[in-house]
């Protein structure tokens, strides 16, 4: 059955817990990579939930076009689950893993903030335009597509992507001097 | 003395470790990504370079999260049952998250 079939005969909710139930090792596998410090079962509790969270948001109609969207966002979701220590429904997951990340850099809220923005102001015009509407201003990239007026989406797509990789070096190489720093101090 | 930092990443660097942390890489370019990983110096840009992504991809993905409903204690517990009657396991993992939630909530009343 696939995708179609299943939305049509009313099984889609149960048809993706299945088809995202059996990529769960995959899932695990690339989650170890973001948190590697994090046990296993910590990582299976975030799955667990971000499964059962995509899965009751496809029912209600939230996410209507599944295609290969549905590992982006279980994966979306885990992360999330497993960063945000203040999300209500993270009891048990989020408390543990915050110990699981303790080799990760200390650097508080603000500080990260403001480190990122500092990196975004390193850029040429354009990728800076482009991140302050998309990473502060909180728009998508059709919009941002629209306001800077590329000639279509996939070429606005293209242009974040390595907007972000460059941002992402830039943010790694100041972790690297900040750290640098703490340590000498 | 602190550790010294040899040189920035390279373009394509970059885009290796990018696209491990997104289970990209073809098996030629995974090769190269492990023996560069026996470098103390790669292994570090990796590591800050895996915590710069997710502070960045937890904003940029804030826009695709923004309209879902996170918190599973609305979910109905008959239709847990029933999506996950195959999978034992998960159904049992879940029904303790949601007993945990439940608790939580008690203690704080």
């Amino acid at each position: 059955m696939n995708y179609v079939q299943a939305y049509k005969s009313g099984n889609f909710t149960q048809f993706s817990i299945k088809y995202l139930e059996y990529h769960r090792d995959d899932f695990i596998f690339s989650l170890q990579k973001w948190f590697p410090h994090c046990n296993t079962m910590h990582l299976n509790e975030a799955c667990s939930q971000a499964i059962t969270i995509f899965a009751e948001n496809l029912k209600r109609g939230e996410l209507y076009k599944l295609d290969n969207q549905g590992r982006v966002y279980v994966m979306a979701i885990a992360k999330k689950l497993l960063t945000d220590r203040k999300n209500s429904t993270m009891t048990n997951v989020a408390n543990t893993c915050d110990e699981c990340r303790k080799d990760d850099v200390k650097i508080g809220r603000d500080k990260k903030q403001l480190m990122i923005l500092e990196c975004i102001d390193q850029l040429n015009p354009l990728a800076r335009k482009m991140l302050k509407l998309l990473l502060i201003d909180g728009k998508n990239i059709q919009e941002v597509a629209q306001v800077m007026n590329f000639g279509n989406f996939q070429i606005a797509s293209t242009a974040k992507d390595k907007f972000i990789l460059k941002l992402k070096n830039l943010v790694a190489k100041k972790l690297l001097e900040w750290e640098r720093n703490e340590s000498e101090t | 003395m602190g550790k010294e930092r040899k040189r920035d990443l390279t373009e394509k660097e970059q885009l290796l470790i990018e696209n491990y942390f997104n289970d990209k890489l073809n098996p030629a370019e995974l090769k190269e990504f492990e023996n560069k990983m026996k470098d103390p110096w790669f292994v570090e840009w990796v590591d800050k370079y895996r915590q710069a992504a997710l502070w960045i991809d937890s904003i940029a993905e804030q826009e695709l999260l923004k309209d879902l409903n996170m918190d599973i204690e609305e979910l109905d517990p008959e239709e847990i049952s029933k999506a996950f009657g195959e999978y034992p396991i998960l159904l049992k993992k879940i029904q303790q998250l949601l007993n945990n939630k439940d608790q939580d909530n008690d203690q704080k009343m």
